[in-house]
């Protein structure tokens, strides 16, 4: 086994290093309350600090991808020389990797570990200095980032359900974490049950494709596979519609969203924020690596699947979008809207897909690289296809302004004890500053002009419809659906902002927010703000990331 | 697919594995106590896990793989197990019983 470049995941080890150092540290100062360790280092303070340098890093890690994907190596695996990008990692007979960590996934890592560190600085506000157990907290957060990042770069059938379930191991504890509270446990419990049962499918669905594809378990290898006549069978149908499933749920996509409204709403803010965010990047990091492995060999037409997919994009959009209005609890309200939101992700996947060429015109480059396939732009040549550039630079718009939006909701849900819609009347009079940057964060996801939220869906619906003018009309259609949509979530969000400035407040004092709130409301007004200023430079960065898409 | 030395075709594992998928799909469906639907998970993962073993050493070039994720498998099913009892017994110190479709404390 060539083992490859570590020190491209290695912003993934130093996070559970630091989350051992953060629960020991913890454990000592747990055995002596009062005194020492615990007065010298709260694990709420070295958590994040801890964090912080876990961003740079994340950083620091996408710039070297993108020098290293430019790259290939020699390698001497078993009894044969083996060329392999130099970003594949544990790289075993056949030149199949285990992880693959091209400049996409150490974006998405990026994405994740920033996200966290935004959470960190919520739960420090949310939490009071009484919280038990905050040691064990900020760990499992850590644990479940770290397996978000790797998560983002596997490529291979075991990487992935590893790495997936250690985020929904962690996920699951982190949901009823506040044992004493009878809604957070039944979020945990709910959680979980659905959450292993949809994992189950998935994994069902991959012993289906591992056999029907001759015994592997990597993504190139499978994509190999199933060229051949045999796989074109039913089997080769229902295993991949299994796995779908599994990442659907880390999704919430439509069928599979049932679970996603009551966790919401009974974990605790901080981690709702988490669940909608890092969560849903790692599943979609895995989702596009995995359709863009099993597709691209296909006319898409061919598999039925592709239009289950696309039909489950536009019953999202909806779904979410309908169901919200109605809602008096703003974090259930936010839980619709999130699967709203993916819908509108999703467009950029099935786009996405389109986006790569067939096997045919990729033969010459596997001569030079024999398992790994790099996935040149279908079109490049005279247009840049928009859609996985809308993809990247709308979940970085949506961490912001997700974020942004909970960070609030956590705030105030912890001043007011309340997260009723109907509390947020005259909030603009109590607390200014958190009512208009929550108006910010609300009509970004709506996808109102000046804001990141613009930008992605503008990108997103682009794409789509690029693709659409290439013979792919459902596209068009879907962009179609999206702008829809959008109009509609503006009716919910904008109502939220009505009962803020113009409802008569009661005679209630004001809200003083904490440091770390208003630090955080600050970091994502900037991101949310800022995305549009800085749109050219953000949209050539992310065509650079993605035009090094590995599978 | 060939047969093996003992001259079982792969075929009785497969059905073994999707009769077994198909129990703990229905219990995941009847089931209202938690207990019950966490076995039922436990024996999607071991269907998952029989696929698995008999196609690495049924397929035509045998692999380790599929006995390599297997075992993946039941460490993580172990795991999961562990964490679902504690969230169980959270739930019960919270509700005083166990069954899953009675929770329902947040509701429009």
């Amino acid at each position: 086994m060539f083992i490859g470049n570590i020190k491209l995941i290695a912003p993934a080890l130093y996070l559970c290093a630091a989350a051992l150092v953060v629960l020991i540290l913890g454990v000592i100062a747990a055995r002596k309350p009062g005194k020492g360790l615990d007065y010298q280092l709260p694990t709420q303070y070295l958590a994040p600090a801890l964090m912080f340098p876990g961003v740079v890093y994340a950083l620091w890690a996408v710039l070297e991808s993108l020098i290293e994907v430019c790259y290939t190596v020699d390698v001497l695996i078993g009894y044969e020389l083996v060329r392999v990008p130099a970003v594949a990692l544990f790289v075993t007979r056949g030149g199949h990797a285990q992880l693959t960590a091209d400049p996409f996934g150490a974006l998405f890592t990026l994405v994740a570990f920033a996200g966290t560190f935004i959470v960190m600085l919520v739960s420090l506000d949310y939490f009071d200095a009484a919280q038990p157990h905050k040691a064990e907290y900020y760990s499992l957060v850590m644990f479940a980032t770290a397996a978000a990042s790797l998560a983002a770069c596997a490529s291979d059938l075991i990487a992935i359900y590893l790495s997936i379930e250690l985020l929904s191991l962690a996920s699951y504890v982190l949901a009823c974490f506040v044992k004493t509270d009878r809604r957070s446990g039944e979020a945990g419990l709910k959680y979980f049950l659905y959450g292993a049962a949809c994992s189950a499918v998935g994994l069902y669905g991959m012993s289906i494709l591992f056999g029907v594809t001759g015994g592997h378990t990597s993504l190139s290898a499978i994509a190999r596979g199933l060229t051949t006549p045999a796989a074109y069978s039913g089997a080769a149908w229902v295993g991949i519609v299994f796995t779908l499933v599994g990442f659907g749920f880390k999704l919430a996509l439509v069928p599979f969203q049932f679970w996603a409204p009551d966790v919401y709403q009974g974990a605790p803010t901080p981690i709702t924020a988490f669940l909608s965010v890092v969560s849903k990047a790692a599943g979609l990091a895995v989702l596009v690596r995995f359709l863009t492995a099993a597709v691209f060999l296909f006319p898409p037409q061919n598999f039925s699947w592709y239009w289950i997919l696309v039909v489950l994009t536009a019953g999202s959009m909806f779904f979410g979008n309908l169901v919200a209005i109605p809602q008096r609890n703003i974090k259930r309200m936010l839980a619709y809207s999130s699967i709203a939101q993916i819908g509108y992700l999703m467009i950029g996947v099935v786009s996405a897909v389109h986006a790569f060429p067939s096997l045919e015109r990729l033969v010459p480059r596997l001569w030079n690289l024999p398992n790994v396939i790099v996935r040149t732009r279908a079109a490049s040549w005279y247009y840049e296809p928009w859609d996985m550039v809308g993809l990247v630079v709308y979940i970085v718009a949506y961490m912001f302004m997700n974020l942004g939006a909970f960070a609030v909701v956590a705030g105030i849900g912890t001043r007011t004890r309340s997260d009723a819609i109907d509390d947020y009347a005259g909030l603009m009079q109590r607390s200014p500053f958190l009512a208009a940057a929550l108006t910010v964060f609300l009509i970004s996801l709506a996808g109102v002009p000046p804001t990141a939220g613009f930008v992605g869906k503008f990108l997103i619906f682009g794409g789509a419809i690029q693709h659409a003018g290439q013979n792919h009309p459902e596209l068009a259609v879907l962009a179609v659906l999206g702008i829809i949509n959008s109009i509609i979530s503006a009716y919910y969000y904008l109502n939220v902002v009505r009962l803020m400035f113009f409802a008569p407040a009661e005679d209630r004092p004001s809200l003083r927010a904490s440091l770390a709130l208003n630090a955080v409301v600050a970091i994502c007004l900037v991101g949310t703000l800022g995305l549009i200023a800085a749109a050219g430079p953000v949209v050539d960065f992310a065509s650079l990331v993605v035009s090094g898409f590995l599978d | 697919m060939n047969h093996s030395a003992y001259g079982i075709p792969i075929s009785w594992f497969l059905t073994v594995g999707a009769l077994l998928f198909c129990i703990g799909l229905f219990g995941m469906m009847v089931r209202r106590s938690a207990i019950g639907m966490l076995i039922s998970i436990e024996l999607m993962l071991n269907a998952a896990n029989l696929n698995l073993v008999a196609f690495g050493s049924y397929l035509r070039q045998p692999t380790i793989a599929g006995q390599v994720f297997a075992i993946f498998v039941i460490t993580l099913a172990a795991a999961e197990a562990a964490i679902g009892l504690a969230i169980i017994i959270n739930i019960y110190r919270l509700e005083l019983h166990i069954e899953a479709d009675k929770i329902t404390s947040m509701k429009l």
